[in-house]
């Protein structure tokens, strides 16, 4: 004993003569080895636990896709009169108890949801309700992880589990962007009767994305049962302008257009762009003036766009103004100067024709391209 | 004299120590924000539907611009590959810049291509446009191939540039496989982020030895040879912990040139790529950053750590020489052409943090690793080195490297999980010993080279051949 303790002193004495700074680096190789180690079980653990799962799960998913499969063809049969409550007794085979076949089971039935419609995706819904799978999307919708949350969310929407509504409707305003997203997606599926209310409460900007998250849910929704977008024109939340912009030009509701030119006023460059861009979607003639007036004090894009909103309305009234722009030394105005005198006919393009000879070489290039 | 000399190591030694420290540190924080990126990025964009982006009509309109010089065997293939990709709203313009092979013919051909009347909005100046080509096949409505005089890359891209007609401008290497869906990763930080993004890049990765068909990779594989083996250790080190840290910061100075996605409307006010430089994508990313501080705008510069883009590795010492050469002569020049970013308080995280690193660190480590190298040399030759300090210190660097090595393998288990097979993980972590002792001394050679080059003033861009994927 005494021996070893004589040469762990000596040991460790040496230790502290050396130098400072040999002392940090074999300080900074001790901890370096050690995470190395640790990295390396992490590797192989991690590597281990995926072959593990990617084996048991395969199998299980493997015998569930072969009932689904069995019941989607049992939906076709006429002689089966309620398939759903003969394929429960298979599914009752399966042992459900076990946590994680009963999730495989809610992924599969979510996922063969989600490639039907009409009365197989109502027949695999009911499926869905017979095996109280619900249950799982509820404990999604209540979890404290983000990303279940969201799971839960998009669940409750894709089978319109209307139950869950209140759960959702307390998420519309979340402090988490992505959360928020998908509440409200799902609320506009869920809340029949009035999808549209959060606009009026919405604070937090609804950036681009979820714009496009909701533009896409809501164009394929049955416009006879849509509100009147303009009345949110007014609000206070610069993006619910944005997205009922590009919904009134969607769904082409022309008694918005008064509405609209009172946004080219707009403090806010893209709400004066998209306005710019849906007078002109509309051919508004009465829009006409406004556009013009407008004309003078804006930028060099929203300049063009004002040419390309004007040559769409195409009243016949503006060749002078276009001649004059399409002459002018800016490519972007020149350009769509041009255009919008081709589109006014055959006077506009003698006009060009005309101008065409003389012209400065960046718009004899515009015209080159444009009529030959 | 002698306890002058003695002096003169002393501090040597304690600065050199003290510069290890320094980029020890700098490492450990590096782990630490790209750990947080990658699991916010992770968690953010693990329920997203991209079929939304996909179809809709509202969805940004992005121009693939794709410069091809001297690519007459693939050039094809590639395009093919870019007009197939999982976007509704995008053109692809392929620079032809002055190729002497048959490049613009094979094109021609292949895609039935008529030269046109076209309006070109010069707002960037370049070499001359010989002619703008374009399909008479309604499929290919989207193709609009430009041949030009040769002005380089960064000259054929600002012509692309000049051509193209959106907003958001993709800027690629033609003979990159671009992942089927990487214009929808790349385009949903543009639209998700609460403040501007004026860039993004996403994670290129080394397809050698990976399995291709019809420009589309279809299997992922390690490389055959060591050469390449390295280099994919390197790029996930690279892209996996390095980029995604700065992302996490906002303090990234490069976006890859092999692939990155650009506000068109900053990159033609900051002027385009410069034709000045061979690292024209760092320059162009440092540029357009002291555009946003200089007009007051908050932005961001962003990384996608989803593999999006697969190029091949140079596979040769040559190549290799010549590519690393040029990518450290690039950074020199950028470095030296923004100075004045040097802990500049007015520019915010990119002139106290981002800036000072890439020179302390990025450049000048290789200098004071090689400096070192030499006086190591000498300490030997005078017969005052004391081998166990110098064990102590080589075991401290060995370990810290592999174990920065081991945790990029272990980020990657952890992410995408590219390399499925066993083999080739173990592979990996084998090459993680090896590679101090193999690797880095060539590429500390081709980065000096390149340096050197630098103060006597080359300025080729040095020929890169490829042998194509299989």
């Amino acid at each position: 004993m005494d021996i070893i303790y004589n040469y762990m002193s000596l040991y460790y004495s040496g230790i502290y003569d050396l130098p400072r700074n040999i002392l940090i680096a074999l300080l900074i190789a001790f901890f370096s080895l050690s995470l190395l180690i640790i990295f390396y079980f992490s590797i192989i653990i991690k590597r281990l636990i995926y072959i593990f799962y990617k084996s048991r799960d395969q199998y299980w998913t493997e015998q569930i896709d072969q009932l689904l499969n069995m019941f989607l063809s049992d939906i076709d049969e006429e002689q089966i009169t309620d398939p759903v409550a003969k394929i429960l007794s298979e599914f009752r085979k399966i042992p459900l108890k076990k946590r994680f076949i009963k999730h495989l089971l809610y992924q599969q039935i979510l996922a063969y949801h989600k490639n039907f419609t009409g009365n197989a995706a109502e027949k695999l819904k009911e499926l869905f309700l017979q095996l109280h799978l619900e249950d799982i999307t509820k404990n999604k919708l209540m979890s404290g992880i983000v990303q279940l949350k969201i799971r839960g969310i998009m669940d409750t929407a894709q089978l319109t589990l209307t139950e869950f509504s209140p759960i959702v409707e307390q998420l519309l305003h979340h402090r988490s962007s992505e959360i928020r997203i998908e509440a409200q997606a799902a609320y506009i599926i869920l809340n029949k009767a009035h999808p549209f209310d959060f606009f009026d409460e919405v604070k937090e900007p609804i950036q681009d994305w979820h714009q496009l998250v909701l533009l896409d849910l809501i164009t394929r929704l049955n416009s006879n049962e849509l509100p009147n977008f303009s009345r949110w024109l007014s609000s206070n939340n610069r993006s619910v302008i944005e997205l009922c912009l590009k919904l009134i030009v969607h769904f082409q509701q022309y008694e918005a257009i008064g509405r609209i030119v009172d946004l080219l006023n707009h403090p806010d460059t893209e709400i004066k762009h998209l306005s710019i861009q849906a007078l002109g979607e509309f051919e508004a003639v009465d829009a006409e003036q406004a556009l013009l007036d407008c004309y003078a004090h804006e930028t060099v894009e929203i300049q063009a766009e004002i040419i390309k909103a004007l040559g769409r309305i195409n009243s016949g009234k503006q060749l002078d103004f276009f001649m004059h722009t399409a002459a002018l030394q800016q490519f972007e105005i020149a350009f769509e100067a041009s255009k919008a005198l081709i589109a006014s006919g055959t006077k506009g393009i003698e006009l060009l024709k005309k101008y065409q000879v003389q012209a400065p070489p960046m718009n004899k290039q515009i015209l080159n391209q444009l009529i030959g | 004299m002698e306890t002058f000399l003695q002096l003169i190591v002393l501090f040597f030694n304690q600065y050199i120590f003290g510069f290890a420290m320094v980029v020890m540190f700098s490492y450990l924080l590096i782990i630490v924000f790209s750990a947080l990126e990658m699991r916010s990025y992770l968690r953010k964009n693990s329920n997203t539907d991209y079929n939304n982006i996909l179809v809709s009509e509202f969805a940004p309109s992005v121009s693939i611009i794709a410069p091809a010089y001297n690519e007459a065997p693939n050039i094809v293939d590639n395009v093919r590959s870019l007009l197939s990709l999982h976007y509704n709203n995008y053109e692809v313009i392929v620079v032809n810049d002055g190729s002497s092979d048959a490049t613009l013919a094979e094109m021609t051909s292949a895609f039935d291509l008529k030269k046109q009347n076209y309006a070109i909005n010069s707002r960037i100046k370049t070499e001359e446009i010989r002619g703008v080509y374009r399909s008479n096949n309604p499929g290919l409505e989207r193709l609009i191939v430009v041949d030009k005089v040769n002005g380089g890359k960064a000259d054929a891209l600002n012509a692309g540039i000049n051509i193209s007609h959106n907003s958001l401008i993709l800027c690629i290497d033609a003979d990159c496989i671009i992942e089927p869906d990487a214009i929808l990763k790349l385009v949903k930080p543009f639209m998700d982020e609460p403040i501007k993004v004026i860039a993004a890049g996403g994670v290129i990765r080394i397809a050698n030895t990976c399995e291709v068909k019809h420009g589309r990779l279809v299997k992922v594989h390690m490389p055959n040879d060591l050469l390449s083996r390295f280099q994919v250790l390197e790029y996930l080190r690279g892209f996996l912990l390095g980029r995604m840290a700065w992302s996490r910061i906002n303090g990234l100075l490069i976006v890859s040139g092999a692939m990155g996605l650009f506000d068109k409307d900053i990159v033609i006010k900051c002027g385009g790529y410069s034709t000045k430089t061979v690292g024209e994508d760092m320059e162009l990313v440092l540029r357009m950053r002291k555009y946003m501080h200089k007009h007051k705008t908050p932005y961001k510069v962003v990384y996608t750590p989803d593999p999006l883009c697969w190029t091949e590795a140079p596979s040769s010492l040559k190549i290799l020489g010549r590519q690393r050469n040029r990518w450290s002569r690039g950074c020199l020049e950028s470095l030296i052409m923004h100075r004045d970013l040097f802990f500049n308080p007015k520019y915010g995280t990119l002139g106290l943090i981002s800036y000072p690193y890439w020179l302390l660190v990025e450049w000048m480590g290789p200098v004071i690793e090689f400096i070192g190298l030499i006086v190591f040399g000498l300490l030997i030759y005078l017969g005052l080195v004391n081998w166990t300090y110098t064990l102590i210190l080589l075991v401290m660097v060995y370990s810290f490297v592999l174990a920065i090595s081991t945790l990029t393998i272990l980020y990657e288990e952890l992410s995408f999980r590219q390399y499925t097979s066993g083999k080739d993980l173990v592979k990996l972590l084998l090459l993680s010993f090896i590679e101090p002792f193999i690797y880095h001394p060539l590429i500390l050679y081709w980065e000096m080279k390149g340096n050197f080059d630098f103060l006597t003033g080359k300025k080729a861009w040095g020929k890169m051949n490829r042998n194509g994927f299989r």
